[in-house]
């Protein structure tokens, strides 16, 4: 799961700069040095640390660039399979159109009153995508399913008191273009 | 004669101060009060109130943090720089009362209309609310109206820090120190003549001209939507009112920061006897952050696929790029400044360095949140809380707890007692960072924001946030008692205040 090796890479930063500042607390009790000679080496390696950060920020970017949701970069190789029309309203949703794994499903998603989250839970209750519902647009979210089975469309975007209860379970069959039963 | 007149102004501006620090530590530990019941409620799988109160409880929550947060760090920075510019006390009375009436129209929006739509209030929520209440209406009118009045005040506060800075340095340009590019050696600029800027000055400005943008689409953006609301037949485009209120409501939250930054460019050279000065890297990073808070509010919209591309690639862009003014030059430049200072870890620095390390940390979980393709698993997860809990209540909220050990002494000739400083610290550093953890786990394993109950599998995370956030508050709580104790039992004045420039002076040691 892609969001485990992102908690994973969190922890990690977050930890090191913990200990850099645990580090800076306990050397900042020596002293004092003339600040004269602490900021000249500090601001010197302030360059280099600069073009480090931007480096591995320009790094990410360029790593993440092949996971865009939109549209259009997951339909470059190749047309959806299946065609599914959403509609969110407060509380519920209505899907209309067949969902099968293995091929790719076009999720047209729009709502009838105000903001709501589509939001795709496989069967392990893990979110495959999310794409908002908004009234006076509809949004499409492309996937590729890879297993079959029970999933769970929830509510992500707090649409009133009634957000949490706004949920329904999708069944995703094993017909690659959502036509079996 | 004219000393006297100077001698007036700063005890009336002490007295403001007070009035703002001892409204807004209570308001704020009120409110975080209001977060642990909410997190409570939500552990208890919903069994302790119902949903209507749980997201009237959050409503309040999120609104209040934002408004009081943001005034209370600006009402600070103004007494921190009140001696270098002559910033208007009238003026600061009149924004008082506006954001404590917009904080009571709010309360009553939630508690006695029942509005819950979230501080995020996105159309037609308002008129839509969902919850059947017959008075949600005029719930829905007075939350907009106490909004409305809040950023009025904000808007009067930043209209009040240009035209004093201005006064002082004569032009935007030097206000925001363009000069120092044309100054010889590493740009460093001597700041200490009255007419020149200072780091404080230039974040205070940069604040200030975000805020005036911020307040005057957020003005807009709640005329409409009060407007529609009255009158049904006039609808909004949804997609248009989501940007407007984002950036508005994204720029407001995340001025929070950055006006604490400028606090603490007034703080933490006292402590550490060395000069927190005036640099090209410090300018140039400052009319960056200038440009990329404008710009940042687009990463709430990724998942809004109806907005042109184009606009979803500056997102992602601009903020990665917010990353590098704080960690290059605020951040960095506090930990050199510290560095072998032989500084004394007093409460007030203490805090100071943790709120440092609260943006640093939160900022960082907030950078893998704007990465597109990843947002698109994070997006109202509880990594999103987790993240913005992180630079606002373990950085704001400290940097505006060490900013208040501070400046006590200076409005009430009294101390706040150190030990219950450094153990507020410790209970609050281990609490916070413990709640947070438990949301940024929650939300890897993709448990909803926003959700009135714990999602299988994530019960015993949400039962530890639960002991963490008691153990924050509790940190919280002491420091309010402390804070209220001091005003209860000293002096109404403190005389005499330093002059108007030995702070100055003494800032540039």
């Amino acid at each position: 799961m892609i969001t485990y090796l992102a908690l994973g890479v969190f922890l990690a930063g977050a930890l090191a700069l913990g200990c850099v500042f645990v580090v800076v607390s306990q050397v900042a009790r020596r002293g004092p040095t003339p600040y004269p000679e602490v900021a000249g080496r500090a601001y010197r390696l302030r360059l280099v640390w600069f073009f480090a950060l931007g480096g591995v920020l320009a790094a990410a970017f360029l790593t993440a660039l092949p996971y865009i949701p939109y549209a259009n970069y997951r339909l470059a190789s190749g047309p959806a399979a299946m065609h599914v029309n959403v509609s969110g309203s407060q509380y519920s949703w209505r899907i209309d159109g067949a969902v099968g794994a293995g091929g790719k499903v076009d999720l047209a998603v729009t709502s009838v009153d105000v903001n709501h989250g589509f939001g795709l839970y496989d069967p392990s209750g893990h979110l495959v995508g999310q794409v908002q519902a908004m009234p006076g647009y509809t949004n499409h979210l492309v996937l590729q399913l890879s297993e079959a089975g029970e999933y769970t469309v929830r509510c992500l975007e707090y649409c009133g008191p009634g957000h949490s209860s706004m949920f329904m379970s999708l069944h995703v069959s094993t017909c690659a273009t959502g036509c079996c039963c | 004669m004219r000393d006297r007149l100077l001698l007036l102004r700063q005890l009336r501006a002490q007295r403001i101060t007070r009035i703002w620090l001892v409204t807004s530590g209570l308001v704020l530990l009120g409110l975080a009060l209001a977060g642990g019941v909410m997190r409570l409620a939500q552990a208890s799988g919903g069994n302790l109130v119902s949903a209507d109160v749980f997201y009237q409880v959050m409503s309040v929550h999120g609104s209040g943090m934002v408004a009081v947060g943001l005034m209370a760090a600006a009402a600070v920075l103004w007494y921190q720089v009140s001696n270098q510019i002559e910033l208007s006390v009238t003026v600061n009375r009149i924004v008082y009362l506006l954001t404590l009436s917009g904080l009571v129209m709010i309360v009553l929006a939630v508690l006695v209309f029942g509005y819950s739509s979230a501080w995020t209030f996105l159309y037609p929520l308002p008129e839509h609310p969902g919850s059947g209440t017959a008075t949600a209406a005029i719930g829905a009118a007075s939350y907009l109206i106490g909004l409305a009045l809040a950023v009025v005040g904000f808007l009067l506060w930043c209209l009040d820090f240009l035209r004093a800075s201005l006064k002082r340095c004569g032009s935007l340009q030097r206000l925001l120190g363009f000069y120092v590019f044309g100054s010889a050696g590493h740009g460093h600029a001597d700041d200490s003549e009255p007419t020149t800027t200072n780091p404080s000055l230039i974040a205070g400005t940069v604040v200030a001209i975000l805020g005036l943008s911020a307040c005057l689409i957020g003005a807009l953006i709640v005329v409409l939507m009060l407007t529609s609301l009255v009158f049904p037949s006039l609808t909004l485009n949804a997609l248009v009112a989501k940007n407007m209120i984002y950036f508005t409501g994204h720029t407001l939250a995340n001025l929070q920061i950055y006006v604490a930054a400028g606090i603490a460019y007034s703080v933490l050279p006292l402590y550490t006897k060395r000069p927190w000065r005036l640099s090209r890297a410090l300018v140039a990073g400052w009319l960056a952050t200038l440009a990329i808070v404008m710009l940042a509010f687009f990463h709430h919209l990724y998942q809004d696929f109806a907005q042109p591309e184009a606009v979803q690639w500056v997102g992602n862009v601009v903020s990665y790029a917010a990353a590098i003014p704080p960690m290059t030059v605020t951040i960095y430049g506090g930990l050199v400044l510290v560095w072998r200072s032989g500084i004394r870890w007093s409460a007030a620095p203490l805090f100071t360095l943790m709120a440092m390390a609260g943006w640093a940390i939160g900022g960082f979980g907030a950078v893998i949140d704007s990465t597109i393709s990843l947002n698109q698993l994070f997006h109202n997860t509880l990594w999103v809380p987790a993240h913005f809990h992180t630079y606002m209540a373990l950085g704001v909220m400290f940097f505006l707890i060490g900013a208040t050990y501070h400046i006590i002494p200076k409005l009430t000739g009294r101390q706040m007692k150190e030990s219950v400083g450094r153990r507020a610290a410790a209970l609050m550093g281990f609490g916070g960072y413990g709640l947070v953890l438990c949301w940024y786990i929650s939300g890897s394993m993709s448990a909803p924001r926003r959700y009135f109950y714990p999602l299988s599998g994530t019960e015993l995370l949400a039962w530890i946030g639960v002991a963490c956030a008691a153990v924050a508050l509790t940190g919280a709580i002491m420091v309010c008692y402390d804070l209220v104790d001091v005003f209860l039992t000293s002096s109404h004045y403190n005389l005499p205040e330093p002059a108007p420039r030995s702070e100055i002076a003494s800032s540039q040691v």
